[in-house]
Parts: structure tokens; C-alpha cells; sequence
């Protein structure tokens, strides 16, 4: 009999369905992976095996944990299955873990919920667990706060919380997504290490197919709280059933850079910028030293051109698109179109910002929730082209939401009622209601779910081919920056370790680093030279 | 007007509220009837019918010998019975529901004043035998429009003061930190007095010395909100437009501190209330015979044996702001984004 058995599975929120007919079930030494943009309940299924739902959700079907239906359980049983048979690693290693309580005290806490222990055997079993997911001076990590803690460590003291009481079961939501790609390899290597060591039955819940495809044994295809497909990896990957399916699989950002036009002016080029941030102590808060975010870097972009900048969280990469904008302020020369933006002044800078423009990353926060699309979009041309009338506005933002996708009569709408790559449309069509020449765009696809991202990247290299932009498209996902950039700058610490045209730095990587990037993001390989340590 | 669906949403959460909103309504209901609190309780006749001519003496003066070639050319004094008597005698008079105004000393009380509860004087009279129903009409508009008067002026100021140090930051933010501290320290209780020997307090003077110290309550939440607020996503993609700074404060960030700030506007309300009603009181407050909720509350204390005078101002005292801070849990709850409307 399989570990976990579900049948049936629905959950409703105030009668509407958003799993509904979910049938699967995992044995032990199995991976399975639940794969779906988001949306698609996958989630939620997986909540479901422990009954953590949020209130309002109301369950129904069948699922039995290693022989014990769960669904109508009472609580005390429930919580001796949460943590004890199956273990939980969540998405954001950054809320799971109580930012005031040591890790060491957390992972003895998940013991002492299911077993007592005294204090010794206690703490050499905290530095043992902490060990095994790959703390080296585990012994003296005890005592770190999560803050101190980079976050793939952080992620990793999830799954030694998770693996504490010897589960027969592990469900990994979305366990990587918010680590940078280096960091990804490392923690699904140490998922499947310990699934092959413990024969752990893992659940893996990914919307990234190269993960899944990697690390799974079986997987099922979710849309819209159904199960569209299941099988083994190789029969959904080679012979996809489910035109969903095929969709997603089709979905990878592909396509390559527009050819470049011979002889494209310059349209901005800085010298040695850098931006540092002062560390301030004590009580006079004197500056004792500098955090150096960019630090003497060198970039310029041509009209018609992508130049991508590369790097992992931290590495400075959005800073030196804001100091580019005069976002922030830096060190350096910039020259926009021939005028030094390091000295110009406020009200001609103001003037210039219809010519370079900016799109970020996350499309929820950017947008203002208390204006209409219509007046998002508007709100450059009043300060651009005060003169124009009501109706040429209406006209252009009508025109700009036409040239992203949008039809016009959503003008009237708000945000929220957008999914988030639709919000991500209206923010370019903000950008670009100006006419830029320029624009930043700074990740703006790695909210977005993959299907989505490729539309998004199709979209800009249109706007590039009909407008003639130069772009400076900041990613840390080079399967992305692949498919639009002419050249490529990677950024390490602040300072570029390499860079060169697009084609030559993805077929021959010099520097160490870059080549460790393009591992982890094209076959997801942890580098095992110690050059990315977390 | 289109509403955004988050106003859409509060309002349906303020109007679900079942206390906060009928609470609303009942103070709208006797706000808007103190505000014509001339037509309800006065020594004037609302409407005189004599000799084939109408007088409004509500609206108007009338000097006393337009009734009569034999009365005094002075105002008329419609309580007069040798006036009345005239009037009545070639036309009619329509009184309002008390025929008292706030500062009319009652004549001919049955008893020493204060006189208890009675058909004339439905809450009796204060101890200088004026009749407490009006006043309190009186007092109760008087309290509300100055309370909405310093509320509004002191969350202007107030809100403009956080603007500037929020968005700003830095230097500016320290420096209007330091002067918040030091102004706060200065005892105002003791200014008042000094005040108060120099200056006879009127409603207008008294409004700009408690402004002085009431507009940094809000300083605090709106600058906390204006230091996270400069640096939301859109906020930096409305700099990256070029809008300009006043704008950006404007359009993008003032409407989040509003929250914090319509949250708090009940308790300034009814902070602004009392603190009128508390320096009456004392006696440093609006100037003798002014109708005022604190004066009469003195009165309750000063006679004891009259217990009509301090249950009337604790009721009413009391019910106002009891009504204001019901008004403002309804506000804070529409307010609240985890609230869910039901």
C-alpha cells in the first residue's frame, strides 16, 4: 500500500472550487512532482495532506498518510502526522523561520514537539541534523540567528527542521524559488541526497519544468485544480499528452536577439560608476566603512541594442540600473545621448526621463493600487506633454496598451484585477506611452510564471524591432537573458568579472564564475570548486 | 463619481458595522439640528404676525417701537410682557419649542434658581437661572464645530509636518524630530494660564493656542508612513517618470498615510472635544456666559444639591463621545485590510 493516497481531493473556497478530482499517490523511495503555473492548486494539494488549509477552505475527497485518513482527523492526531510522519519545507526560507529565536533552539523545538529527548542527546541530535544538510561547524551555528544566515542556509535549517522526526514523508513547496540559481542546485542536490539516503517519499511542487525533469521520478500536470497529465518524467517530457502540457513545455523563453543595425548610435555610456553605501557606528554614527553596491563599473548600450546584466542577488546589478537612471546617486560619468547626467540639473534631468525609462520587477508592487490603468498610464504624458488634450491622451494611452497586448477598454480598471502578467504589460505600456529610447528593465519576468515569461520577452523584442529601444535588461535567469540580449556584462560583488557579446560569453564562459552561472541555470549543476559558497 | 474598489470595499465594511454606523447617524441627526439650534431654543419668536405685517425677529433685529409708538426705541425684548401683551393684542406670535437662548435668565422661577426639571425648563436651570436645555443645544454645537475646527486645521498641519519629514528624510527629518520633542515638553496647561491673564480667550484664540500643540499628534504615523511610502515600487517608477516631487507626495503616497490618518480622525475629534470641555472647566476655556459642556459640568460640581445639572452633562458629555469613538472603531475597521466584509 502507498505511503500517501489521495482520491478525489477538492477544496472550495465559499463554493468555488480551486482543486476539484485530484487523485495520486506517492510511495516511499518516490519522487513526485506537482507541476502547474500559479493558480493551479498545486499548493493547496499539498496543504491538504497535512490539513494546514487557510480558514474558509473546506476539504473534501479522501487522503490517507501512511494508513490514516486525514480529512475530519482530530487535531491531536493531525498534529502528531504534521512534523512527525511528514515533513514540510516551504517557498521563503526568510518568513518560515522566527527571525528572534536561535536556529538551534528552532530545530530542537521540532524534536521536542514529537519526542523528548534530555537536554544533551537533545542538542548532539540538533548538531547532527544541522550536519547532515551540510552545516560544516554545525556546533557553532547553534547559536545564529536567521538573519545571519544567508538564504540557502536558511533553507536549509528548514529542511533539517523538516527532517528532524524521521519523516517517511517530505513536501518540498516550491522549495527553491526564491534562491538565486547557484543556490537552487545546491539545496534540490541535498533534497535528493537525503530522499536517497532516508528513502523518503518527496513531494516536489515547482512551476520550473528543469527542475522537475532533473529530480523527479513521476509527475503530474495541474491546471486549473485538475490534474491534466501524470506519468513518469520521460513519458510526459517526450511524448506530452495533455496539450497543456505541451504548452508548458513549449513555454521556455526561446527565440534570439533581433540583428543588430550597423552603425546604431550610442545612446548611453558610463565610465566607472559607483555607488557606495555608507555603514555608519557608534554613537556619532561615523561612517567606519563603505558598502561598495557597484564598484567601478563600465557599460554602454547603442539604440536598437540589449545588453544584459548578469549577476546573483547582491550582486549590484539593479543598483547600477538605478545610478544609470539617476535613480540613486553615484560616482561616475553617465552620458545620455551625449549630456552628462552626473551634473545635470533637476529640471532638464526631468526632461530627459521621457527619453529613459524604467520597468521592475515585481508587477504588484509597481503598479499604485488606489489609480486606474488609465491613469497609470497617463501619469508620465501630464508631466511630458502637459499640452495635450484630454482626448490625444486618451489616445495614446489607448495606443500604448494596443502596442503591449491590452485591449483599451480596461483603461477604466484597477490593477488588482489583473494576473501579474498583465500588470506587467501595463507597466510597459507606462514606459513606453513616452516614446523612450531607453529603458531598464530590471528582472522584469522573474515574477512571472514561465508561459508568461516568454510572452513577456516576445513583447519586448517587438517593442525593440518597432521603436528602435535600447534596452539594459537585468536578470539573474540567463535562460532569459539568452533570448534578448546582443551583449552580456556579469556582475560579481559590484565589480564585472566578464563580459563580451552574447553568442561568445554563452558558448565560451572564461571567467569561473560565469561558468558556474551557466551550470546551475542550464543543467542545474552545484559547483563543487567552493567558488559559489553560501 | 466612479469609486476605486478598495473605497467601494470600506465603505461596505463601515456601513456593515452596524454600532459605528447608526452611531453616525445619530450624531449627524443632533448635529444637524444643533446647527439650527436658533429655530429650536431662543428668546425670540421664530414668527410675528402684527398689523398686517410679518417680522422674522430670528433673522432680523427689531427695535421695540416698530410695535408700538409708545415702547422704548431699543431692541425688542420679545420676554417683555408689556410687549407681548401689544403684539398679541393685533397679531400673533410663534415661539420656538424653548423660548429660551443659552444666556436667557429665566424670570419669575417658582424657586430659587438652579430650579429642577419642569414643564418650562424640561432640564431645569443652572445657577444663574438660565435654562440648561439650551444651553446644552447651544454647548453641543459650540463643542462639535470647534473640535471639527481644530481637528481638521491641526491634521493639516500635521499631515503636511510628517510629509516633509518622511519624504525627506535625512537631516530635515532629524532637525523637525528634535523641534517635535522640545515643543511637546512645553506644559501647556501653565502657557494657558499666562494666556488667559493677558488675553481674554475668545473661540478663536483659544483654537490657535491649542493648534500650537495639537498638530503633532499625526506627525509620527504619517511620517512613519511617508519613510516606508518613498520607497514603494511605484512611488520610485512615478520618480522614474519624471513626476515631481510634490506630486509624487500627492498622488502616490499622501493616500496611504490618509489611512492612518481618517483612522485617527474620530479620537482627534473627540480628543478635541474634551480638551475644550476640560479648560471650560477650569475656567480658562471660552469666556463666562459662552454655552459651554465643561461650564456646566463645574456647575454640576459646585451644586451638588442639584443633580439635574451634572447628570444633564455627563449624559451629554458622555454620549458624544462615546458616539465618536464608536464612529471611529467603525472607521478603523473599514480601514483594516485583514478585515473581511461579511
Amino acid at each position: 500500500m502507498s505511503l500517501v493516497q489521495v482520491d478525489n481531493l477538492s477544496v472550495a473556497f465559499r463554493g468555488r472550487r480551486v482543486v476539484d478530482g485530484v487523485s495520486f499517490t506517492l510511495d516511499r523511495g518516490e519522487t513526485l512532482a506537482l507541476v502547474g503555473e500559479s493558480g493551479s492548486g498545486k499548493s493547496l494539494t499539498a496543504l491538504s495532506l497535512l490539513q494546514l488549509l487557510p480558514p474558509g477552505a473546506v476539504n473534501t475527497g479522501r487522503v490517507v498518510l501512511d494508513g490514516q485518513p486525514v480529512i475530519g482527523a482530530p487535531e491531536h492526531l493531525l498534529r502528531r502526522l504534521r512534523g512527525g510522519t511528514a515533513g514540510m519545507v516551504f517557498q521563503e526560507p526568510m518568513t518560515s523561520l522566527n527571525p528572534l529565536t536561535r536556529i538551534g533552539k528552532q530545530v530542537a523545538e521540532a524534536i521536542t514537539l514529537h519526542q523528548s529527548l534530555p537536554p544533551e542527546a537533545l542538542r548532539a541530535r540538533v548538531v547532527e541534523l544541522l550536519d547532515e544538510v551540510g552545516f560544516s561547524d554545525a556546533a557553532l551555528r547553534l547559536d545564529a540567528f536567521p538573519h545571519q544566515l544567508s538564504g540557502g542556509q536558511r533553507q536549509r535549517v528548514m529542511i533539517a527542521m523538516a527532517l528532524a522526526n524521521d519523516p517517511a514523508l517530505l513536501v518540498a513547496d516550491e522549495p527553491t524559488t526564491a534562491l538565486d540559481v547557484t543556490i537552487q542546485a545546491q539545496i534540490l542536490k541535498l533534497l535528493a541526497a537525503e530522499k536517497a539516503a532516508r528513502g523518503l517519499a518527496l513531494l516536489l511542487i515547482s512551476h520550473d519544468l528543469s527542475i522537475v525533469r532533473r529530480y523527479a521520478d513521476r509527475i503530474c500536470v495541474m491546471k486549473g485544480g485538475h490534474i491534466v497529465e501524470s506519468g513518469t518524467v520521460t513519458e510526459v517530457f517526450e511524448t506530452p499528452a495533455h496539450p497543456y502540457t505541451r504548452e508548458l513545455l513549449g513555454a521556455e523563453p526561446h527565440g534570439a536577439p533581433l540583428p543588430l543595425k550597423p552603425g546604431a548610435p550610442m545612446l548611453i555610456e558610463a565610465q566607472d560608476v559607483r555607488v557606495h553605501f555608507p555603514i555608519r557606528r557608534g554613537v556619532l554614527r561615523r561612517t567606519v566603512a563603505h558598502v561598495r553596491a557597484v564598484d567601478g563599473v563600465s557599460l554602454s548600450v547603442h539604440s536598437g541594442e540589449t545588453v544584459g546584466l548578469v549577476g546573483e542577488s547582491g550582486s549590484g546589478k539593479s543598483t547600477m540600473g538605478y545610478a544609470l537612471l539617476r535613480l540613486l546617486a553615484a560616482e561616475g560619468c553617465i552620458r545620455f545621448d551625449g549630456k552628462d547626467l552626473s551634473t545635470i540639473d533637476a529640471r532638464p534631468l526631468r526632461r530627459l526621463r521621457g527619453d529613459m525609462q524604467i520597468v521592475f520587477q515585481d508587477p504588484f508592487g509597481s503598479l499604485s493600487p488606489r489609480l486606474s490603468v488609465r491613469e497609470i498610464v497617463a501619469e508620465g504624458l501630464s508631466v511630458h506633454e502637459p499640452d495635450l488634450s484630454a482626448a490625444d491622451r486618451a489616445a495614446r494611452v489607448a495606443e500604448a496598451l494596443d502596442e503591449v497586448g491590452l485591449s483599451a477598454d480596461i483603461a477604466d480598471r484597477y490593477p488588482h484585477e489583473f494576473s501579474g502578467g498583465q500588470r506587467q504589460r501595463i507597466a510597459i505600456a507606462r514606459a513606453i506611452v513616452l516614446k523612450p529610447r531607453f529603458v531598464v528593465l530590471d528582472e522584469p519576468t522573474s515574477a512571472l510564471d514561465m508561459s508568461v515569461q516568454a510572452q513577456i520577452v516576445e513583447l519586448l523584442r517587438r517593442l525593440q524591432r518597432d521603436h528602435d529601444l535600447g534596452y539594459l535588461f537585468i536578470s539573474h535567469d540567463l535562460r532569459v537573458v539568452r533570448a534578448l540580449a546582443h551583449r552580456v556584462v556579469v556582475l560579481r560583488h559590484g565589480r564585472v568579472v566578464e563580459e563580451g557579446p552574447a553568442s561568445a560569453v554563452f558558448a565560451h564562459p572564461q571567467h569561473d564564475y560565469t561558468k558556474a552561472l551557466m551550470a546551475a541555470a542550464f543543467s542545474l549543476e552545484a559547483d563543487e570548486s567552493g567558488v559559489l559558497t553560501n | 463619481m466612479a469609486l476605486s474598489p478598495l473605497t467601494r470595499r470600506r465603505l461596505a465594511i463601515f456601513t456593515a458595522h452596524r454600532r459605528g454606523f447608526s452611531s453616525l447617524w445619530i450624531f449627524l441627526i443632533f448635529f444637524v439640528l444643533s446647527l439650527f439650534a436658533e429655530f429650536i431654543a431662543n428668546d425670540r419668536p421664530l414668527l410675528i404676525r402684527f398689523d398686517g405685517h410679518w417680522y422674522c425677529p430670528v433673522l432680523q433685529d427689531y427695535s421695540e417701537d416698530t410695535f408700538g409708538p409708545d415702547l422704548m426705541p431699543t431692541e425688542a425684548d420679545f420676554t417683555d410682557p408689556v410687549l407681548a401683551r401689544t403684539i398679541n393684542a393685533k397679531g400673533w406670535m410663534i415661539w420656538p419649542a424653548l423660548p429660551y437662548s443659552y444666556n436667557t435668565v429665566v424670570k419669575d422661577l417658582p424657586v430659587p434658581a438652579p430650579a429642577p426639571p419642569s414643564w418650562r425648563n424640561p432640564l431645569g436651570t443652572d445657577d444663574l437661572a438660565r435654562d440648561v436645555a439650551a444651553r446644552v443645544i447651544y454647548g453641543f454645537r459650540l463643542s462639535v464645530l470647534f473640535g471639527f475646527t481644530l481637528t481638521i486645521i491641526s491634521s493639516a498641519v500635521g499631515i503636511a509636518a510628517g510629509a516633509i519629514q518622511g519624504y525627506r528624510g535625512g537631516l530635515v527629518d532629524l532637525l523637525f524630530q528634535r523641534f517635535i520633542e522640545i515643543w511637546s515638553g512645553m506644559p501647556q496647561l501653565y502657557l494657558l494660564i499666562i494666556l488667559g491673564s493677558i488675553l481674554t480667550p475668545s473661540f478663536w484664540i483659544l483654537l490657535v493656542f491649542l493648534l500650537l500643540f495639537s498638530w503633532m499628534s499625526l506627525t509620527g504615523v504619517v511620517r512613519a508612513e511617508f519613510l516606508r511610502g518613498r520607497n514603494l515600487e511605484y512611488v520610485r517608477a512615478a520618480k522614474a517618470l519624471g513626476v515631481s516631487d510634490v506630486a509624487v507626495m500627492w498622488r502616490h503616497i499622501l493616500p496611504n498615510a490618509m489611512v492612518a490618518t481618517l483612522t485617527f480622525l474620530p479620537f482627534t475629534l473627540s480628543g478635541s472635544v474634551t480638551i475644550l470641555a476640560a479648560l471650560d472647566f477650569l475656567g480658562f476655556g471660552l469666556p463666562p456666559g459662552s454655552p459651554s459642556l465643561g461650564e456646566l459640568v463645574n456647575q454640576g460640581k459646585n451644586n451638588l444639591q442639584a443633580p439635574w445639572l451634572g447628570i444633564t452633562a455627563f449624559v451629554v458629555l458622555g454620549g458624544l463621545l462615546t458616539l465618536l469613538v464608536f464612529i471611529g472603531e467603525a472607521v478603523r475597521d473599514a480601514f483594516d485590510p485583514r478585515k473581511v466584509p461579511n
